[in-house]
């Protein structure tokens, strides 16, 4: 199967008071057609900007995107004119926001605005966008769909919305739908059934970016893994290589930190240090201040993504030592 | 502390929020965040206290600290029941039982300096022994902090060292009993390790006992000697980490364990409970879980569960048969 997305050396900034703030740093990776991706990373690493600028949503000013493009089916999103962007939003590519209430109006009833968001992008009657709605409420597990329609969003909890906002974003039936952490404000069981519901458009050949911080979605959701930290890609790999044997220091560490449900215990193998601010990155690689393998090259020079088999890669200069070429 | 005797024992604690509606403010019913638990911590042990948001885990930590007033039940901390204590004697005694919150913002006022925050409670206890400067600069060193730290305020720390700050000051009056809710959900995955570390390396030292409140799974597992499952206000399931975790009896305990996703889990598709918690404001007759329970009989739906006993283990479910344990252990007066 091909690339659906390729994201070519994204750069985005911000204008900010204490100067230019580099929130992803010529970011590439692809995303196949009918695969779940997941895109991990700590708390400001990046993952949300990178996601905004394929709707091209980044606030601007502040924001800018200085380089890069992307490429969906061929055509760069970068490039597009506004109204046929206009076009692949919501049709082509639609988006689960991190904040629920981002997306829904609070003046409009839940119902209203999944009709409004159908007759938008297709040619379909009020009645038959209607019943199409309630149907797509019932599949993201929303009880009582058909009364449900007539609330408000503030009337539902956190997990409803947050269905509410999957249905709208999946009843369009789009090629690709970028989550940003779905799940993170809903419980375990809530989760799952969320989950669940991606892996079903997996199924119909939708392809999926998940975005989140916890590594054990990743690992029971995706099939391919792509690592932030501190706005650049540190590693990307199939994920069960990734999780078997990590190659970058930042992912071994962030594996070997977590504890878990079976083995209780002991002292954790926790990664010292903080992520460093945006607008202090370290020179060099942005892991250099943390890295327990550091060694003199990685604090002048930015190491390059290197590239193992299995579609693997590390941008890491033990990879390079080790003989592998970028 | 004696014996075999609990260092927190809570008996069938009620902690209920009023709900008021309309021009007249009329009482149109209670929330019911906690109902009916008992529970207990022992010298040195850490309790880990799991369920789904809304269950009532911070509440039933706030009431043990003293920070929301139950309706019934009692809460005995060192033997002592803490309502039949004069004002001065209540003060003394919540010295040893300390919280940290979630949100470290929470237990740090933003404009006192680290240094303040940290030996204000010794003064008013009258414990400060040598100067406030040395004190403060000891604490921060037991959570790997440098002395500099003590004359900044809180803002100019990452989540991790506020985390960390409010963890010296809970612990500067050296305290039996630590209620912590979800202390490391806030921060970042690679910084929650150095603080799980931190809590046991200082539970270690102290000997302390931790309450230890989280939604997260293999955290509370990692750190706790005993787990107990709360839903919808009241306690489900409960006994040592190993066996809750490893051959979990209630239909609830299992759901949470299933649909836990870590490396090593399987992948793909989880098995899913249908619909999400009741509300606690209009919460369902008999077992508060029958409407999700793939399990759930006639009786399920009618009468609450018994509790279901050995001497470690309990847990209410209708699919085990009732059974209370040998003679409780008798409590020191
Ligand atoms: N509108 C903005 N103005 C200024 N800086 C911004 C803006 N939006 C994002 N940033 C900065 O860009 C960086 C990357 O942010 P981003 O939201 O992509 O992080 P993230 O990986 O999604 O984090 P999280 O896991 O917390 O959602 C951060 O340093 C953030 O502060
Ligand atoms: N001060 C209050 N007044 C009214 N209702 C309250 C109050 N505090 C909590 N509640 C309600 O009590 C119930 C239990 O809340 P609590 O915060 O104890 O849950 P929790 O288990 O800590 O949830 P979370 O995992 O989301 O922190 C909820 O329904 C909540 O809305
Ligand atoms: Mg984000
Ligand atoms: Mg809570």
């Amino acid at each position: 199967m091909g690339a659906l997305l390729q994201i070519q050396d994204l750069t985005v900034a911000f204008e900010t008071d204490e100067g230019r703030l580099c929130a992803a740093d010529r970011v590439s990776f692809d995303i196949e057609e009918g695969e779940v991706l997941g895109l991990v990373g700590e708390s400001g690493c990046g993952k949300t900007v990178t996601a905004l600028s394929i709707l091209r949503l980044i606030p601007s000013p502040p924001g800018r995107i200085e380089s890069g493009s992307i490429l969906f089916r061929g055509r760069d999103l970068l490039a597009l004119p506004a109204s046929e962007l206009r076009r692949v939003r919501g049709q082509a590519i639609s988006m689960v926001f991190q904040d629920p209430m981002t997306a829904l109006s609070p003046l409009h009833r839940v119902g209203d605005q999944l009709v409004e968001t159908l007759q938008l992008h297709q040619k379909i009657g009020r009645r038959a966008a209607r019943s199409l709605a309630v149907e797509w409420l019932k599949k993201v597990g929303i009880p009582a769909a058909a009364e449900r329609m007539d609330a408000w969003p503030h009337q539902l909890s956190g997990g409803m919305r947050q269905r509410v906002m999957l249905a709208m974003a999946l009843m369009l039936e789009p090629a690709l739908i970028i989550a940003d952490e779905p799940t993170t404000a809903l419980d375990v069981t809530i989760q799952a059934q969320i989950f669940n519901l991606l892996l079903d458009m997996k199924d119909r050949s939708t392809s999926v970016l998940l975005i989140t911080h916890d590594m054990g979605a990743v690992w029971a959701m995706c099939s391919r893994v792509v690592v932030m930290y501190a706005s650049r890609v540190v590693e990307a790999g199939p994920a069960e290589a990734l999780f078997r044997a990590p190659l970058h220091p930042y992912t071994q560490g962030l594996l070997r930190s977590m504890p878990s449900v079976q083995a209780p215990g002991g002292r954790l193998e926790a990664i010292p240090g903080q992520v460093p601010s945006p607008l202090n990155y370290p020179t060099g690689c942005h892991f250099s201040d943390r890295c327990p393998k550091v060694f003199g090259r990685c604090r002048v020079a930015e190491p390059p993504l290197y590239t193992r088999g299995e579609g693997r890669g590390a941008a890491c200069f033990l990879l390079d030592e080790a003989g592998i070429g970028p | 502390m004696t014996g075999n005797a609990p260092l927190l024992e809570i008996r069938d604690l009620r902690t209920w929020f009023p709900v008021r509606r309309g021009l007249l403010n009329r009482l149109v019913g209670h929330v019911k965040a906690v109902d009916g638990v008992s529970l207990h911590v022992m010298g040195g042990e850490t309790l880990g206290l799991v369920g789904e948001s809304g269950c009532g885990k911070t509440t039933l930590g706030r009431s043990i600290a003293g920070l929301e007033r139950p309706r019934s039940g009692q809460i005995l901390f060192q033997g002592t029941d803490m309502k039949v204590l004069s004002r001065a004697e209540r003060k003394r005694a919540a010295r040893h039982l300390q919280m940290i919150f979630q949100d470290p913002a929470a237990s740090l006022n933003p404009r006192l300096t680290v240094l303040d925050a940290l030996t204000e409670g010794l003064q008013e206890h009258g414990l400060l022994e040598g100067s406030r400067e040395a004190e403060g600069a000891r604490l921060l060193a037991e959570v790997g902090l440098p002395p500099e730290a003590l004359y900044r305020y809180p803002f100019e720390f990452s989540g991790g060292q506020r985390q960390r700050i409010s963890l010296a000051r809970a612990i500067s009056l050296r305290p039996a009993l630590v209620v912590c809710d979800e202390p490391v959900s806030s921060l970042d995955v690679s910084v929650q390790a150095q603080v799980i570390n931190l809590l046991m390396d200082l539970r270690e030292k102290h000997r302390l006992s931790y309450l230890f409140i989280s939604h997260d799974l293999s955290v509370v597992r990692h750190l706790s000697d005993r787990i107990a499952v709360m839903y919808l206000g009241r306690i489900v399931e409960e006994g040592p980490a190993e066996t809750v975790m490893g051959s979990p009896l209630h239909p609830y305990t299992q759901a949470l364990l299933a649909a836990v996703l870590a490396p090593g889990q399987p992948r793909g598709r989880k098995l899913v409970l249908p619909g999400e918690p009741p509300s606690p404001l209009n919460p369902p007759s008999g077992c508060p879980f029958h409407a999700r329970c793939p399990k759930a009989m006639d009786q399920c739906r009618l009468d609450y569960p018994p509790a279901s006993a050995t001497e470690t283990r309990r847990v209410h479910c209708h699919l085990y048969p009732p059974r209370v344990p040998d003679p409780a252990p008798l409590l020191a007066p």
